[in-house]
């Protein structure tokens, strides 16, 4: 039996294996190029771009907790321009895809961004930020399913490379801002972004991270919270679903696709090792393989419990 | 410090001559050794604490 390891998000979007860099994890790609072999993932997913270069946050930016990490770095990054003509052309020369995480304030940022990038070579398609919890008003496209769609037809209508939209689990029906933006036109959906969290400074009584004092929360100890979402959010679309939150292992990876996820993303746990997504997509290959299965989307499991499931 | 390696922007320090676009050297990649005078002092005390004992 052949193995398969691609994955179609859409619009002639094909990932060579199941495995990308989360954004905000993997910077442009460009410090990463010189510790793994950026070949051998499925997707790298870009630092969050805007229309103009933004400076980010004051430190301090991350905090550590218990399983996992807070950050409020409050998208810096260089700016659309620059990164359509001084990191587009590195891109080119990997041999997985890339796709640009976008971030603004409002519709008309996300359609700016998306029209500058899209004749540029070495973007292969765009993952819509609709859900930072670092900047003021990150959120707010991506809690209301109306506001949701809005920015993603207005997006779709001004390409025809892969729209993606990376939704926030700080809602209460993710479900139903996954099904909008389907409807929208988006090909595929990121599930989830990083929960809202705080860590308290004891001895300053204060807490850690500067201004509201809250940051986005990541690493393993989100991942049953992720692996929830993904579930809600496949039951609610029909098109590609990208499980991202908490994932370190080889396993992490595997209960994504059984929760009904088409692709995962391995974002906190590159910090720790940077290898690690590469040593994933081996391990689901030889998961696959020892389970006699050719492709990823067969380990999909029954996740809801008004279906059959074995027990 | 959170990846080590440039990719987080976790580890921010405010840094003399930095204008909008340059505010911040990252410890990790430009340190955590730097010229006494490349740091902006004033700035960086007024930061709060990051760690809890």
């Amino acid at each position: 039996m052949t193995l398969d390891l691609s994955v179609d998000l859409g619009r002639g979007l094909r990932l060579t294996n199941p495995v990308g860099l989360a954004s905000g994890t993997a910077g442009f790609g460009l410090e990463l190029a010189g510790l793994i072999d950026l070949d051998a993932v499925g997707a790298l997913f870009t630092k969050g771009t805007t229309r103009l270069p933004r400076t980010g946050n004051a430190p301090p930016r991350v905090a550590e907790t218990t399983a996992g990490m807070l950050n409020s770095i409050g998208l810096q990054n260089p700016g659309v321009e620059h990164v359509a003509s001084e990191y587009a052309p590195q891109f080119a020369r990997w041999g997985c895809a890339v796709i640009a995480n976008i971030a603004g304030a409002g519709v008309d940022e996300y359609v700016d961004c998306v029209s500058i990038l899209d004749g540029v070579a070495g973007v292969d398609g765009y993952e819509l930020n609709i859900s930072c919890p670092n900047i003021a008003h990150g959120l707010d496209l991506g809690r209301d399913p109306g506001e949701a769609a809005r920015v993603t037809a207005a997006v779709r209508a001004v390409t025809e490379r892969c729209v993606i939209v990376k939704l926030s689990p700080n809602v209460t029906d993710i479900g139903a801002i996954a099904s909008a933006v389907e409807s929208a036109g988006a090909d595929a959906v990121s599930a989830v972004n990083t929960y809202v969290g705080m860590k308290i400074h004891r001895h300053a009584r204060r807490p850690v991270l500067p201004g509201s004092g809250t940051g986005g929360l990541s690493g393993p100890a989100i991942k049953p919270l992720a692996l929830a979402a993904v579930a809600a959010v496949r039951r609610a679309v029909t098109i590609p679903v990208i499980g991202v939150g908490g994932i370190a292992t080889t396993e992490d990876a595997v209960d994504f696709l059984i929760a009904g996820a088409d692709a995962i993303q391995v974002g906190t746990a590159t910090f720790t090792d940077p290898s690690a997504a590469i040593r994933i997509v081996a391990g689901v290959h030889d998961y696959l393989d020892a389970a006699g299965l050719s492709r990823a989307t067969q380990l999909r499991g029954h996740p809801d419990p008004t279906e059959s499931a074995p027990c | 410090m959170g990846c080590g390696f440039g990719t987080c922007l976790g580890c921010a320090l405010p840094v003399v001559g930095g204008d909008e676009n340059t505010a911040w050297a990252l410890c990790c990649t430009a340190g955590p050794v730097m010229p006494l005078r490349a740091v902006a002092w004033d700035e960086l005390m007024r930061l709060p604490p990051a760690h809890v004992a």
